[in-house]
């Protein structure tokens, strides 16, 4: 437990004090921070998760001076996810001690469980400051690319701080 | 009300994300400088068509009031055309006498001077076009000037501007003969000379050009009295008076040829001998 709250620390300083300063190839804003909820185990309906994401999107949102940009984003990502989950995953896999990492529930199933959840997240980031629909094809492109490499961090991460005993596999 | 409480429990959960976005929204709005300006937009075009939506209901039950006031409107129209009608018939009698009499022919002003004491002005037709030396020139509001030179293509002449010029004129109602020239030097005004004291000039009267040459139709309007003053040593009113016609815009005017000068030339001339 304890190292868990200190990977959290981690990702929220590195979300804070590097990817919100940090723009890649100019254009492109990465969130490892849903790292946190993405992984965090599901109890159905939780305002508890629902309180955490709202106040860490406040926080970095103090830091970034993003004013509830990330607090709402975040709330929305949390929101989307309780729902997402028992869509996706067969009722009787889902338990309360479940941490959703790539290790846990296989890269693929990882894959396209994180994948509409990022690409939501990112949407919602990008277009929230859209000014114009002619801008629409670049944000896209900017969505599209922001989110295959957040996924990428999220997963390298994850190899990085976590590990298992079971076989590292695509399943 | 237990209804009520158990809907609440039941949806305990969106209803609380929905105040999470309710405070990060009012956050969003409050502290973000784009988010502000565009909530504000969007709210001033929602409340923009919400009162055009008003207006358009509000108009259709009016319009049985607004019909009655076009009814009364139309009416004082209608008088109104008929008068203008009768009005038409006249000048169309005193036109035709003007246009057997006079030619107008059409020029546009290529270069002008306003700030010499001796101004002049360039037109973009000559003697092909039938403009002669001595021919007046007017403008769409009134007097101009008189041609001095003629080339083939180009022609040249002195405008009220023009301390040489003296027009004939005449003064009001009462038609008081005078003469107008500019000694001012300022390109708004002109002065309006020989008009005795005892004639009771009022501010705003205008100013007609004469029929007693043949160089201008009469009552073409020159300029409007704008000050009057009373001098000692002369017997006659300082009258100072603003030019219709602008100098400093003017473009398109009408070179004024009467067909009848020479007959009237002549007579003159036979009767001097």
């Amino acid at each position: 437990m304890k190292n868990k709250i200190l990977f959290y620390c981690m990702m929220f300083l590195l979300q804070v004090l590097v990817f919100n300063k940090t723009f890649f190839f100019n254009n492109l804003i990465l969130t490892p921070i849903i790292i946190i909820f993405l992984l965090w185990n599901h109890k159905k309906n939780s305002l508890f998760l629902l309180n955490i994401a709202f106040i860490v999107g406040l926080f970095i949102d103090f830091f970034n001076n993003s004013h509830g940009i990330f607090s709402l984003g975040l709330t929305l990502f949390v929101f989307i996810r309780n729902y997402w989950i028992e869509f996706y995953f067969v009722k009787d896999k889902i338990s309360a001690n479940v941490f959703f990492t790539s290790y846990e529930i296989g890269i693929k199933s990882f894959f396209y469980y994180s994948i509409p959840l990022i690409v939501i997240f990112q949407s919602f980031i990008y277009l929230i400051e859209i000014d114009s629909i002619t801008n629409l094809p670049s944000y896209l492109i900017k969505i599209i690319f922001s989110s295959f490499f957040t996924f990428a961090l999220i997963l390298l991460l994850q190899l990085l701080f976590f590990k298992s005993n079971k076989k590292y596999e695509w399943r | 009300m237990q209804l009520l409480y158990r809907i609440l429990v039941k949806n305990h959960y969106l209803i609380y994300f929905l105040l999470l976005v309710c405070i990060s929204f009012f956050i969003l709005i409050n502290k973000n400088v784009y988010f502000q300006s565009s909530y504000f937009n969007s709210s001033n075009y929602v409340i923009g068509n919400l009162f055009e939506f008003k207006t358009s209901i509000t108009d259709y039950f009016l319009l049985k009031e607004l019909n009655n006031k076009m009814l009364i409107e139309n009416n004082a129209l209608k008088k109104r055309l008929l008068e203008l009608k009768e009005i038409e018939k006249n000048i169309k009698k005193s036109n035709f006498i003007i246009h057997n009499k006079f030619d107008l022919i059409p020029a546009k002003i290529i270069n002008n001077s306003v700030s010499n004491q001796n101004n002049y002005f360039t037109l973009n037709k000559g003697y092909n076009d039938n403009i002669r030396v001595g021919l007046g020139v007017i403008g769409s509001f009134g007097v101009v000037g008189k041609i001095n030179s003629v080339s083939a293509n180009f022609s040249r002449g002195s405008s009220l501007l023009n301390s040489r010029l003296m027009i004939p004129a005449l003064l009001g109602e009462v038609n008081t003969i005078c003469t107008a020239k500019w000694i001012s030097r300022d390109p708004e005004t002109i002065n309006i000379m020989y008009i005795p004291k005892h004639i009771n000039v009022i501010i705003g009267d205008t100013v007609f050009t004469s029929s007693f040459n043949s160089v201008f139709p009469s009552r073409i309007p020159i300029a409007v009295v704008k000050n009057i003053n009373e001098s000692i040593n002369s017997n006659f009113l300082e009258i100072i008076a603003n030019l219709i016609e602008d100098f400093y815009s003017i473009s398109y005017v009408y070179v004024i040829k009467d067909k009848l000068a020479k007959e009237k030339k002549l007579i003159e001339l036979k009767n001097e001998k």
